[in-house]
């Protein structure tokens, strides 16, 4: 128990001293206005505001759609590439290039791209005979074009974990099943996935927190709009932060965002039933 | 096989999406602003295709502040990813190999800690930085980036996989958990271990607010911050920061490529990969 | 007495790098260094530094870029964490009420005095509130009407003049633009800072719907009137019917000028350089439109320098700033590589008028700064204000309704303006 604790406390002296210790203040100014206390009156705010409500709801939605695509896709992608090609380093390498860019300029090149008028995927789109789309400046269309942006820059990501979670498993399993006549899907539900559990259960939940946290692209692109159809709970939290300085609004809303981010993550643990060693 | 080369059809075609955007910019910062926008539609091969060779936009780049501000980024991302790795296949160790009372209560502990929005907390941080003279230091940039959960997650999950039987036979022989870590589990542990450096150099890659919270040296920015600098308030210089953006997105790359034949390997004594 | 000789030699051997180490170090005490913060490149702070460290060779000037996009964000948390760094840093005009109030500029009215002699008046008045001076102006703006000669000569429309009597209405330029592109360009009009409150707020004053906050109270949205639902009706239909694009973030829109894509734009004269130097342009210039039921009201103001309450060399950056803002050879200094009008009047004629190679727009400019311009609301709640409005517009510019999206942003202003005590 005590060697335990000497193995952890290096990461553990620094997760609580530049992570939690900051939150729990945060968490305590959260009551707090210009320093001074009182009580749930920015949680009262919070609750009462439709912009910052409609905030919360478009944040859940993004959610539901995001996370399970990007796995979904990443998943594909690892499987296709795991070995199923020639050359496959080229491919995941090439995949994954658009991590390395720093996203608030890959954010302005698909804003370039996504431009309704003259935009480079409008003018792929025509050529394949569609007609323009008007992606960022509509607001049926706009949270949509976000969540192929993050795709875009973080899909990548997702799938070099899940090819390596995917090489963890030993062929003579699959061959086997495939011997006993399991097709691959079959093989693929009933051997792949279930060992591939502790690897799915990592990316699910980092790939959640990073899509919950994620504010850039409507930072740069389109703040919220149009018609708050973008407005996400982070960006409000940044933007309250550091726009407005209401940093204890900030808190409290980041306080919120936790508490949704907690129960989430909390079932998604439960759903991949990872508490157990192997 | 013919299954095959259609699957690297595929794989091709896919990869393809993810890099025109890259090659977009690469060929706009090899042609005049004015070129850059000219070409967006209808859709053209000249667009992603350098069909002009103007390097000037590279030249003024190396020519400023930003190969300083690349080799900042590169010695602050490796130093958080040596650093980290230690102290995070440290902590997943003794998360997951070692059984104690209270184990879930600090893996959940180190769940939340990135969970938690580092922009939003960074503002008090940076304060405390300031207060305590700790700004402009390369350490301030590298600690919030090693104190990184999600590498500690990862490298468990994968510890978690380890037979316990290659635990007890170690014990059996006399073996502390100092020699288990480093005899036993890190040698197997390759692909995680990349993994978690992948995930604390892309981190530290990728930072942006940070820096510019608590650096105010020009010699010591990070490339990103770097090229934000590039935009001014009447100058929009989409071509050097296009370029800077090529040249920033290459070294993760080519870190990764030959890091690739180590993913390969199995953690089962039986299974031999081609 | 050798000895005594070389004992006295000895100790004034010893003593005299003791004696000069001692001066340095009085001499270097006298010493200070002043952080300076602000968006601009460094080349563009060195010609002022550096003339004012030639003057003043026991104060250095240590100046630091931030990316402008960030400034603002960044500001507000270093000064608000209480530092006593930055000693000086820019202060965007409309932000000073805010500023002032969260007590992060210094009150400098004693020490500089009535300044209406050497600067111009409307900058003075966007750093002063409650009638106390809080940041020395350095720059102003104004904005003009570029035209694409080639193409409005091909769409048989007449070249407007530089004459400020004779500029043309909202609607005159509307129906041009129009017809510019039948004959065949891209787009008949745009603005530089699209949907942004800088730019698009003269529309609405123009008709005289006020300024977007009551009168009464500083902290009070108005920009439900008519003249305001009127002006961002005129506003959303020009991208409605297509004469000005959508999509396209102030970053790019000079582009769109530049490559001879749109008729008529209204930018600031900062694009000049850009504009001159591109081949193949033709363009001119001509005075910024107004309603014809309306004002001439252009948009102005820019950037004053200010000091950190908390700073430890008060004295020190009050020699700095009124040797930028307030003397000639200061001011022109910080004036020659910045693209905006010096505040500094002997500057603005020195330098900005004699850059300018277009014979009459001097004085176009001169006109506007000191007839029609019209500076941003004084409200301490003005961040909030330029961020829901600015919102508000570019969603009308997307295609929303403008009375309900005017409506929904007074709920969202006040809700935010609520935060403010």
């Amino acid at each position: 128990m005590a060697v335990a604790f000497l193995f952890m406390m290096p990461a553990l002296i620094l997760l609580v001293f530049i992570r939690i210790v900051p939150s729990v203040q945060a968490f305590v100014s959260s009551f707090q206005f210009r320093g001074e206390f009182v009580g749930l009156d920015n949680y009262a705010f919070i609750l009462s505001n439709d912009r910052i409500l409609g905030a919360i709801q478009t944040t859940l939605m993004f959610n539901l759609i995001v996370n399970p695509l990007q796995i979904i896709l990443a998943l594909l992608l690892a499987l296709l590439l795991v070995d199923r090609v020639y050359v496959p380093s080229l491919w995941r390498v090439l995949i994954f290039m658009p991590v390395a860019v720093p996203l608030s300029v890959a954010t302005i090149v698909w804003g370039i791209a996504m431009r309704p008028d003259d935009g480079m995927l409008n003018a792929f789109l025509n050529w394949l005979g569609i007609a323009s789309q008007p992606f960022l400046v509509s607001q049926d269309q706009a949270l949509f074009s976000i969540i192929f942006i993050a795709s875009w820059a973080g899909v990548g990501y997702w799938m070099i974990f899940l090819i390596s979670g995917l090489k963890e498993i030993p062929e003579s399993l699959k061959e086997a099943a495939q011997l006993d006549g399991a097709g691959y899907w079959r093989t693929l539900i009933s051997i792949t996935l279930p060992l591939l559990r502790r690897t799915l259960a990592f990316v699910l939940v980092a790939d959640t927190i990073a899509n919950f946290l994620l504010f850039s692209p409507i930072q740069i692109l389109t703040r919220g709009g149009p018609s708050n159809s973008t407005n996400l709970i982070m960006f409000e939290t940044y933007r309250n932060a550091f726009a407005f300085n209401d940093l204890e609004l900030a808190y409290a809303l980041m306080i919120v965002l936790l508490a949704i981010l907690m129960v989430v993550v909390t079932l998604q643990f439960r759903l991949l039933r990872t508490h157990e060693s192997a | 096989m013919i299954q095959r080369l259609l699957f690297t059809l595929v794989a091709f075609l896919t990869s393809l999406f993810f890099i025109l955007p890259i090659l977009w910019m690469l060929s706009s910062a090899l042609r005049p602003q004015a070129e850059i926008f000219r070409t967006l539609s209808p859709l053209s091969a000249e667009a992603f295709l350098p069909t002009t060779l103007d390097t000037s936009n590279f030249q003024n780049l190396l020519q400023g502040n930003y190969p300083r501000a690349v080799l900042n980024s590169v010695v602050v991302a490796s130093g958080t990813v040596v650093i980290g790795l230690l102290i995070s296949s440290a902590a997943a160790f003794g998360l997951s190999a070692i059984e104690f009372r209270g184990r879930e209560v600090v893996f959940a502990i180190v769940v939340i800690s990135f969970m938690v929005p580092f922009e939003v907390i960074s503002i008090p941080l940076a304060q405390i930085v300031r207060e305590n003279r700790l700004n402009n230091s390369f350490v301030s940039l590298i600690l919030p980036g090693v104190a990184n959960g999600l590498a500690i997650f990862l490298l468990r999950q994968f510890f978690l996989g380890i037979p316990r039987e290659l635990i007890q036979a170690a014990q059996v022989d006399g073996a502390g958990w100092w020699k288990i870590f480093y005899g036993i589990f890190l040698p197997l542990s390759k692909p995680a271990l990349i993994g978690a450096g992948l995930i604390l150099f892309i981190w530290q890659w990728q930072s942006y607010l940070w820096p510019l919270m608590i650096i105010s040296d020009n010699s010591m920015d990070v490339a990103p911050v770097a090229l934000a600098k590039y935009m001014g308030q009447f100058d929009f210089d989409f071509g050097q920061m296009f370029a800077g953006a090529v040249i920033l997105s290459l070294i993760p790359t080519l870190i990764l490529l030959p890091l690739q034949r180590y993913f390969t390997q199995s953690i089962t004594l039986s299974g031999i990969k081609e | 007495m050798p000895v005594l000789h070389t004992r006295w030699l000895k100790t004034f051997i010893a003593t005299v790098p003791l004696l000069m180490l001692t001066l340095q170090a009085a001499s270097a005490q006298d010493t200070v260094t002043l952080s300076f913060v602000g968006p601009e490149a460094n080349t563009t702070m060195q010609p002022v530094i550096d003339a004012f460290q030639a003057a003043n060779p026991n104060i250095i000037v240590n100046y630091e870029q931030v990316p402008f996009a960030d400034l603002n964000d960044i500001l507000q948390t270093r000064i608000g964490g209480g530092d006593s760094t930055p000693d000086i840093f820019t202060a965007d005009q409309p932000r000073i009420p805010a500023l002032v109030d969260r007590g992060f500029l210094e009150d400098i009215t004693n020490d500089v005095g009535d300044i209406s002699d050497r600067v111009i008046q409307s900058s003075i008045d966007a750093s002063t509130v409650n009638g106390r001076l809080y940041a020395l102006p350095m720059s102003t703006s104004t904005q003009l009407l570029y035209y694409n000669a080639d193409l409005l000569e091909v769409a048989g429309i007449d070249l407007p003049t530089m004459d400020p009597q004779d500029r043309l209405t909202w609607e005159a330029l509307t129906e041009a633009a129009v017809a510019a592109q039948e004959a065949g360009a891209e787009y008949g009009f745009m603005f530089d800072q699209v949907s942004r409150v800088y730019q698009i707020l003269p529309l609405p004053e123009s008709l005289g719907g006020g300024n977007g906050i009551s009168t009464d109270d500083p902290l009070s949205p108005a920009f439900t009137n008519d003249a305001w639902v009127d002006a961002l009706t005129f506003y959303g239909d020009l991208f409605e019917s297509g004469i000005a694009p959508r999509g396209v973030p102030p970053e790019q829109t000079p582009d769109l000028f530049a490559s001879g894509r749109v008729a008529f734009f209204v930018g600031g004269p900062w694009w000049l350089p850009l504009f001159s130097g591109t081949d193949g342009l033709n363009f001119g210039v001509s005075a910024h439109p107004y309603f014809a039921d309306g004002e001439p009201v252009t948009p102005t103001g820019a950037w004053s320098w200010g000091i950190n309450p908390n700073t430890q060399y008060r004295e020190e950056a009050l020699q700095f700033l009124t040797f930028a803002a307030l003397t000639a050879e200061g001011a022109s200094a910080a004036a020659i590589n910045f693209p905006l009008p010096p505040a500094n009047i002997a500057a603005f004629e020195e330098v900005f008028v004699n850059n300018i190679e277009i014979d009459g727009l001097g004085d176009l400019i001169l006109y506007e700064l000191q007839n029609t311009a019209v500076i941003r609301p004084l409200t301490v709640g003005f961040i909030q204000f330029e961020e829901i409005v600015g919102q508000a517009m570019e969603d009308i510019r997307n295609g929303a309704d403008v009375s309900t999206t005017l409506e929904t942003a007074t709920e969202d202003l006040q809700a935010a303006w609520s935060r403010l005590g």
